[in-house]
């Protein structure tokens, strides 16, 4: 059982991750898939803020998506120059620097890594297995709720404009720039607070945990989901994250278990896209 | 007449190459408050490249733009909106995954949409300021023949304008440019799929907003549409000016070949 709600909770962190993600690619339309960069971001501030400095987990997660913010409005103004697969490519390279900067510096523990004792995330009133998922729900729920409100709004619209024809959008006087920046920012903040959440769930982080795969992953989860679906990410995110843990429960040899559970993942892949390709509660497909 | 004499939007001297291939060679034209001029020619005589080019979407090699007198051949398109130049494009472009109320509800000249947390918070400004934004929209529509429950589909929802008719989508396109109140209008095909009754309108709107100071550019194929709608006509032929007439003293000839194009 305990078992079970370390995977909902591991779940829950990449479902806030992955609605995100799925509002910059799937409503925006932004090919950007370097979100484990600023996942990365959060994690790290939190481990170095809570450790070295001994600030509290909440201000060093506000941290966290302030340096986001910083790299996702520096990384917004590289972006006015790039589309497609530019912008794909230049995405991963985004991962690539910070995984290899915190793989190198010696701040972050190089590729050692850093432990969170567990004891800096207990100072409330809550019992200690409640915390993350009552945190991780209320979290979800105002993600959810400013992503709803968002999509639903005058500024929303403009965001579905540019996924559907940015040129058009131009014509009628808005800055497409401006508005895939605006909405990288929000990403971002959204991925940091899922990656502070990430370093108090594991309690130990290193480089390994956030490589270009684990990006990949991710966009993987929003496919599978649905693009431009809230429920969809959440839907897709527990499943594929519940789906290796239920494997563990057949009793296999240690030595067929990887290799099952990455046949399972491709099929389970496969299959979905085959008999829904727009994904399980998608809507739109991307231009 | 004093408006006449106004000059909106101008290009000079312009001259624009694809890759070798010369698509506008030294060509002027001018657009004044209250004029409507058409733009004529035969496939490929560089009518929606120099409509391109006003419009910033495509830059110049050589030659200036003006909109009111002071060049605006380094300005951004985006910002070309919100000082009141507004295009329609050959091929309608519209939000297709996004229903027709969505498509029309932009709003230029107006940047609290933009702003995140007025987008977010301010509902009720919101809500009031849409509604006044839509009741223009529809009565429009109506006008050009479109009743708001054409537009419904089975679940009683508005239809995503990929699911509308053609000539339906042209008008969604004609709406959205009309209630953004140009100053200059660029239209590019505008008769193009319409029925009599939303040709008829399309024909009195553009009198009426004529008559009001804006400058209308038009690009079309349709002779009798040209002909019956504009003060001046301006015949292209192979990325150059080859003619410029007043309408009353032009006339067409059987074929749309430039050759066929001649005067009184």
């Amino acid at each position: 059982m305990e078992y079970f709600v370390a995977l909902l909770e591991l779940s829950g962190i990449f479902v806030i991750l992955a609605i995100g993600v799925n509002y910059l690619v799937g409503n925006a339309g932004v090919m950007f898939v370097g979100q484990i960069a600023f996942f990365a971001v959060g994690a790290y501030a939190t481990a170095i803020m809570t450790t070295l400095f001994g600030l509290s987990p909440v201000i060093a997660s506000l941290a966290g998506a302030f340096i986001s913010v910083g790299i996702a409005a520096a990384f917004g103004l590289v972006m006015r120059r790039l589309s497609g697969q530019f912008l794909l490519i230049s995405s991963l390279g985004l991962c690539e620097i910070v995984r290899s900067l915190v793989n190198n510096a010696t701040f972050s523990g190089g590729a050692q890594g850093i432990t969170i004792p567990e004891s800096l995330f207990s100072n409330t009133l809550l019992p200690r297995p409640l915390q993350m998922p009552l945190l991780e729900l209320a979290l979800l729920a105002l993600e959810i709720l400013f992503f709803y409100r968002l999509d639903r709004s005058p500024k929303g619209r403009l965001v579905r404009a540019l996924r559907d024809d940015p040129i058009l959008l131009t014509s009628l006087g808005y800055s497409t720039t401006r508005i895939q920046g605006e909405v990288l920012i929000m990403s971002a903040v959204w991925a940091s607070i899922a990656g502070s959440l990430f370093a108090h769930y594991s309690q130990y982080i290193d480089p390994t945990s956030f490589t270009m795969i684990e990006s990949l992953m991710i966009l993987i989860v929003v496919m599978i989901g649905g693009v431009s679906s809230i429920g969809g990410s959440v839907l897709a995110g527990i499943i594929l994250i519940i789906l290796p843990g239920i494997l563990r429960l057949l009793y296999l040899p240690s030595s067929v278990v990887g290799p099952i559970h990455q046949i399972s993942f491709a099929l389970f892949v496969l299959v979905v896209l085959k008999f829904k390709p727009k994904g399980i509660l998608g809507r739109v497909t991307l231009p | 007449m004093t408006a006449l004499n106004n000059i909106l939007i101008e290009a000079r001297n312009i001259s624009k190459s694809f890759a070798g291939v010369t698509a506008l060679d030294d060509v002027s034209i001018q657009v004044r408050a209250g004029e409507r001029v058409g733009l004529v020619g035969s496939n490929g005589s560089g009518k929606t490249t120099l409509l391109n080019v006003l419009s910033r979407f495509v830059d110049i090699d050589a030659g200036d733009i003006l909109l009111e007198g002071k060049t605006y051949r380094n300005s951004d398109p985006a910002n070309l909106a919100t000082r009141g130049v507004v295009r329609t494009f050959q091929y309608t472009k519209n939000w297709i995954n996004m229903d027709v109320r969505e498509n029309l509800l932009v709003d230029v000249g107006n940047s609290w949409p933009e702003r995140l947390i007025q987008s977010l918070f301010a509902w009720k400004r919101i809500r009031n300021h849409e509604s006044a934004l839509w009741r223009d929209a529809g009565s429009m529509l109506e006008r050009f023949g479109i009743h708001l429950d054409e537009l419904l589909d089975n679940q009683g929802g508005l239809k995503l304008v990929k699911d509308i008719s053609l000539g339906q989508r042209r008008i969604v396109e004609l709406v959205r440019a009309f209630l953004m109140k140009p100053k200059v209008l660029l239209l590019d095909e505008p008769s193009v799929g319409l029925d009599e009754h939303a040709y008829s309108f399309l024909e009195d709107y553009l009198e009426r907003l004529a008559s009001a100071g804006s400058a209308i550019l038009l690009v079309s194929h349709d002779k009798q549409f040209v002909g019956k709608n504009v003060n001046r006509m301006i015949i292209m032929h192979e990325g150059r000016k080859l003619l410029e007439e007043q309408a009353r003293n032009f006339r067409f000839g059987n074929t749309t070949r430039t050759s066929e194009y001649g005067t009184h």
